[in-house]
């Protein structure tokens, strides 16, 4: 963790001469700001917002427009949706962060130690799921479902009780 | 082995004598040793020279699981983007990507695709041009085939000159000439990269068959092809000769049959009988040099070794300098393997030619305090000679999206900590202007999902920070 430390006021001024003609527009050039509206997301790397269309199919559900509302996550100790949340783990983030949690590749998420600035918040974990981080940790909002992330989250929640 | 550890030892004893060697060298003959001691291997926190920055410049997007990326030397302008799946597809000189790929090998064997990609390490490795490819047509790859179960195959075909942008199945078929097939025990370290060097020869790397810990003891072992970088000559005068050995290979004739002398003969003399080693073998102790580099100016290789569970190293070889053991699997980097503890309280001989610079995984050594930033698997870029760098051999890790420069600044070896990227590095390789090129991809472990459903990767051209063009698109960073 300490290790990002440092890098973190880089981040808000980062030089990135994006100009690309046309669909670099929804991330270029844009200063992030240093408190973020609530329904923003933003990189958890590079603080540049989050492009919150990448799975255009899904469905939005009601649990996913309430965390959007309230930065909280409705499955929250809902065993059913982190029965479910435990599959997807398995799945899309164990071989990293190991079944128990404690990581070996990716860091461990049975403590309060959090590698990126804003993830010991639950919007800043689903922003570091949703959009990625660095490397191997990469944007698993193109692989899941924004509901899924949240049962996901629900699951990992449980790492820390 | 012994000796080099004396020696090593001798050496490490011997600072003042090492200092008067060293004045009594030229200072051009001293730059770029290789290390002898653990202490002059680099590591991250180190300067280049001139404290150069750079930018990752977009080229094209949309490619699926991209592991790979050349260029044919013909001075087409024409950039190779190799696709795990089996594809090699061209991106012109203006950064179009054509609609129909160069080589499909998912559409060469009726009874299904030719290439194995069933493991994410696996799949189509790399291409490579022979260097007259402008006349003869002739060019390279390294897959894992299906059919022969996941084993390294190593087939020539040749480009039909009516149709220079595309290779067809019929084509591909019926002019494919396997070189070599390196058998696979287990679906990962399998190598990949495959190179002529400025020698005219092929460069091969081969990983130690897999699992982990080196069970065939492959590192050490001269009779097996795994653990080892090797070299064999593809121009045979006989079209049914797949390759020959070249004369100059460090055991080109220590397996040859000869009659026994017992006496009158050097312990020296004796020790070059190897009546098992394998004559393609350039040098030996590596564990999955995945990807190595020539530096177009000078012709040294770099080696971009993937470390086990916790250091990643580059290993430099001089220009022409066989026979050398990276020492794998005694070694895991520059420490002793396996590491049962911090390295710095164990006391262990050193065995075979130290890596030039190393960095670590999250946990350094079993027990080590986590560290955030480490990586987990090395992937080499290129060698960069411009935008005031000489000699920088650039890298980036899968894992942590890291990228490192390794140069020496005429005193010792430098591993400088470039930027800090989102992006899953998995390969790199030059344009024909010889600008390093770098391609990410979103494949992994679990996460993998085949490498035609993965979200897609980019090509990028490692530019001086100074030199973007206008309206570039860049990478995300931060220093």
């Amino acid at each position: 963790m300490s290790k990002f430390l440092y890098l973190l006021p880089i981040c808000t001024m980062l030089v990135v001469p994006v100009v690309q003609a046309a669909g670099a527009a929804e991330s270029a050039n844009q200063e992030a700001s240093p408190e973020p509206a609530a329904s923003q997301y933003l990189h958890a790397l590079t603080n540049k917002p989050l492009d919150m269309n990448m799975r255009p199919d899904q469905t939005l559900t009601s649990a996913v427009l309430e965390f959007h509302e309230t930065g909280e996550n409705p499955y929250s100790g809902d065993a059913e949706r982190i029965a479910a949340g435990k599959k997807l783990y398995a799945k899309q983030c164990q071989a990293c962060h190991l079944k128990d949690g404690k990581g070996r590749i990716g860091p461990d998420l049975t403590d309060d130690a959090w590698t990126r600035e804003r993830t010991d918040t639950e919007k800043g974990r689903f922003e570091v799921v949703y959009g990625g981080g660095a490397g191997a940790m990469q944007a698993f909002g193109l692989r899941m479902d924004q509901d899924e992330i949240l049962q996901v989250l629900a699951f990992i929640e449980t790492f820390r009780q | 082995m012994l000796d080099s550890h004396h020696e090593m030892k001798r050496m490490k004893r011997s600072p003042v004598a090492l200092a008067c060697a060293a004045l009594l060298c030229s200072s051009a003959v001293l730059a770029k040793e290789v290390p002898t001691s653990i202490d002059d291997v680099a590591q991250p926190g180190g300067t280049l020279p001139g404290n150069p920055e750079i930018a990752f410049v977009q080229v094209a997007t949309g490619f699926l699981d991209p592991v790979n990326v050349a260029n044919a030397g013909d001075g087409s302008g024409r950039i190779f983007v190799v696709e795990r799946a089996g594809r090699i597809q061209i991106v012109g000189a203006d950064g179009t990507v054509n609609d129909e790929p160069f080589l499909d090998l998912t559409s060469i064997n009726p009874l299904g695709s030719d290439v194995q990609t069933g493991f994410v390490e696996q799949g189509l490795y790399s291409v490579a041009f022979h260097p007259n490819f402008a006349d003869n047509g002739h060019f390279y790859v390294h897959y894992a085939s299906l059919p022969f179960n996941g084993d390294g195959m190593i087939v020539r075909f040749t480009v039909d000159p009516e149709s220079p942008d595309v290779v067809d199945a019929d084509r591909a078929n019926g002019t494919a000439k396997v070189i070599m097939r390196i058998e696979q025990p287990w679906y990962n370290h399998n190598g990949g990269q495959i190179e002529f060097g400025p020698d005219g020869m092929l460069y091969i790397g081969s990983g130690d068959g897999g699992w982990e810990g080196d069970p065939y003891e492959a590192g050490q072992d001269l009779s097996t092809l795994l653990a080892k970088i090797l070299r064999i000559d593809v121009d045979t005068e006989d079209d049914r000769v797949p390759y020959t050995i070249p004369a100059d290979n460090p055991f080109a004739d220590a397996s040859s049959e000869r009659l026994m002398s017992l006496f009158g003969i050097t312990e020296e003399q004796f020790s070059k009988i190897k009546t098992r080693s394998r004559p393609e073998i350039w040098s030996y102790g590596v564990r999955n040099p995945y990807e190595f580099s020539f530096d177009q100016k000078t012709g040294d290789m770099f080696i971009a070794d993937v470390g086990q569970n916790h250091w990643e190293e580059v290993i430099f070889e001089k220009a022409g300098n066989g026979g050398m053991n990276y020492g794998w699997p005694r070694m895991e980097a520059s420490f002793c393997h396996p590491m049962t503890g911090d390295p710095a309280e164990s006391d262990c001989a050193v065995v075979g030619t130290l890596p030039v610079a190393q960095y670590p995984h999250t946990e350094p050594y079993p027990g080590a305090p986590e560290d955030a930033s480490g990586g987990c698997s090395i992937q080499g870029f290129g060698v960069v000679n411009y935008g005031g760098m000489e000699g920088v051999y650039m890298v980036g890790d899968w894992c942590s999206g890291r990228v490192f420069g390794v140069g020496h600044d005429g005193e010792r070896w430098q591993l400088q900590d470039m930027m800090q990227t989102t992006m899953q590095f998995t390969a790199g390789g030059y344009d024909e202007d010889g600008m390093v090129m770098v391609v990410n991809a979103n494949n992994f472990y679990l996460a993998d999902q085949g490498p035609d459903t993965n979200p897609p990767g980019a090509l990028w051209r490692i530019m001086s920070a100074g030199d973007v063009p206008e309206g570039a698109v860049v990478a995300d960073s931060v220093q």
